[in-house]
């Protein structure tokens, strides 16, 4: 928080792009306007029903993933790892698309929710992911098995959607590209819980650069590795899967998001944590505006953005890493 | 304080790794841990500070089961270095440092006061800011023996510091600093625990031996004592001529 103190940028573009991204879209609406209480009724109801809950939930996504990115790569210890790569994010929009298709409402299940569906996916793919790097020794042998599951899982999504007959659950472009169109408070509502673990995740920053030096050096410093493992991966999955669940999958974002922040400030976790938090979420908030702007009144998924984002720095990130990864 | 292992055994699947091991390293002292590859001696250190867990036999630190103490506790006390690092994260020099500041509450200001303490140690006081990730293997190394320094800095004369083959990437000049400094560590009550390869280097520096042969201990003592041409070619299987050169120092002389 001290850093924050000190570069004040990212809170202060994050508060100038949220009042931009209040007022762009289909319907142009002015912020002074709605404060002066001279908008028309649609205005204010575009506004308070729309605008606010779909800027809302964005910025909270957009924090969510980037932190995600951000201490997944560093418990993994791969600058490569990012839940939406190695299958995590997938996970869990299968489990969500699952929890639909197959009407687990009405069973037992029905407690979990759709989110709650998403959260037990991307736990599942994460321990496994875990589980297999443990057994093998190697972090590269873990991102193959965890691009594995990603196709897995991604496949699988594909196939509810073709067995769903209802037509929202037929858009395979929802789950793969992401899609803040359906945002509402009540959606809002349940992605408060995001926030709340991105502050339990900045307690473990200390651990988080320890774990980065490797598991044996982490044991040296009196870190119990094992429980900080566990405490992260469950963190990570409310964040990924009540992120999916919402709003699919957003690729890419919590991969390229951590690297800037590192690449200009610091690979400090109490830095990097906060830093990919605010630049996540006002990479995904522009995005977004971009999105429902460019073709209005059309949309582009987000998805489509970020990945032309975030692609060309991933074969970047793979251009640098030469050699180290083994593969 | 002194870190003792009694009658140890420690295996790994069907694979006997240390036998009936046991072995001092006590305060004040540089204590070399030699022997061939294989022959024990990371184990021998992972035991020590409670990494593995010997499957019997016991580990004592000031007559204290190592078990009775807690991990962070732990911490404050035995700092190591283990074999390899690997850090593919461009921290600063300094953030990297002060890693091993972790174990401790004390204040941010402390922590950085003792860092720079410890860099300039080690003549790295101008690398401070400079990213780990592009720094040479030997400049690395100095790096992590700082972060290991630094995790007992503040109270040496009851710390215990294990480092397992320090010196393999540095030249010889920042060999013969390291030595230098660990020594300086002793003589202020440290118990310093080396991993060492160089049979000549380690007789210099360390006033203790204890050489391994396929875990066990082949023998423990002062370095004079310890290494003859016997226990070279039972502890590495070639054949020396162990002789005193000019200043007493142990000199290895290898048969053609």
């Amino acid at each position: 928080m001290r850093w924050l103190m000190k570069s004040p940028v990212l809170l202060i573009t994050l508060m100038l792009s949220t009042a931009l991204m209040l007022c762009v879209g289909a319907t142009e609406i002015l912020l002074l306007d709605l404060l002066m209480g001279h908008a028309d009724v649609v205005s204010q109801t575009i506004f308070w029903e729309i605008r606010l809950p779909r800027v809302l939930l964005s910025i909270i996504v957009g924090a969510g993933v980037s932190v995600a990115g951000a201490v997944i790569q560093g418990l993994f210890r791969n600058p490569l790892a990012d839940p939406a790569l190695i299958g995590v994010s997938s996970g869990a929009a299968l489990f969500a698309a699952g929890y639909m298709v197959l009407d687990l409402h009405t069973t037992a299940f029905g407690l979990l929710g759709v989110s709650g569906s998403a959260f037990v996916g991307g736990l599942l793919i994460s321990w496994l992911v875990l589980e297999i790097g443990k057994r093998s020794g190697t972090v590269s042998s873990m991102l193959l098995a965890g691009i594995a599951f990603n196709s897995i899982a991604i496949a699988g999504v594909g196939l509810f959607s073709y067995l769903s007959s209802d037509l929202e659950l037929r858009s395979v472009t929802f789950w793969a590209l992401g899609s803040f169109n359906g945002a509402d408070w009540t959606g809002v509502s349940i992605a408060l819980i995001i926030p709340a673990a991105i502050v339990l995740l900045m307690r473990e920053s200390r651990n988080l650069n320890a774990v980065t030096l490797g598991d044996k050096e982490a044991y040296y410093l009196g870190i119990d590795i094992t429980r900080l493992r566990q405490r992260i991966v469950v963190l990570t999955a409310v964040i990924v899967g009540v992120g999916v669940a919402l709003t699919g999958i957003v690729a890419f974002v919590g991969l390229v998001v951590p690297h800037l922040i590192r690449l200009t400030s610091s690979s400090n976790h109490s830095v990097v944590i906060p830093g990919s938090a605010l630049l996540g979420a006002i990479l995904v908030l522009l995005a977004d505006g971009v999105g429902r702007s460019i073709i209005s009144p059309a949309e582009l998924p987000i998805g489509i953005l970020t990945a032309l984002l975030g692609g060309p720095f991933f074969v970047y990130l793979i251009m640098r890493q030469k050699g180290k990864l083994g593969i | 304080m002194t870190l003792k292992l009694r009658h140890c055994c420690f295996s790994v699947g069907s694979q006997r790794l240390l036998e009936d091991v046991s072995a001092t390293i006590p305060s004040g002292c540089v204590t070399g841990i030699l022997g061939a590859n294989g022959a024990g001696k990371t184990s021998l250190v992972h035991l020590a500070a409670g990494y593995e867990k010997a499957q019997s036999g016991s580990i004592r630190l000031d007559a204290i089961d190592l078990k009775s103490w807690s991990r962070g506790e732990l911490a404050k006390k035995i700092a190591v270095l283990p074999q390899t690092a690997t850090l593919d994260f461009p921290f600063s020099v300094e953030e990297v440092v002060l890693m091993g500041r972790i174990p401790h509450q004390s204040d941010e200001a402390t922590n950085r006061a003792l860092v720079a303490k410890v860099l300039s140690l080690f003549s790295l006081t101008d690398f401070a800011q400079r990213p780990y990730t592009s720094l040479s293997g030997g400049e690395k190394q100095r790096v992590q023996i700082c972060r290991v320094v630094s995790q007992v800095i503040d109270d040496l004369s009851h710390a215990h510091l294990l480092f397992d083959e320090p010196i393999a990437p540095l030249d010889i000049a920042h060999q013969v600093a390291f030595f230098r400094l660990v020594r300086g560590f002793a003589a202020q009550g440290t118990a310093v625990g080396l991993v060492l390869h160089d049979i000549e280097l380690a007789c210099q520096f360390c006033d203790e031996i204890i050489l391994m042969s396929a875990g066990k201990i082949l023998g423990a003592g002062k370095p004079a004592a310890v290494i003859t041409s016997d226990s070279i070619q039972q502890a590495f299987d070639v054949s020396a001529t162990v002789t005193k050169g000019p200043a007493g120092a142990i000199q290895l002389i290898f048969a053609d």
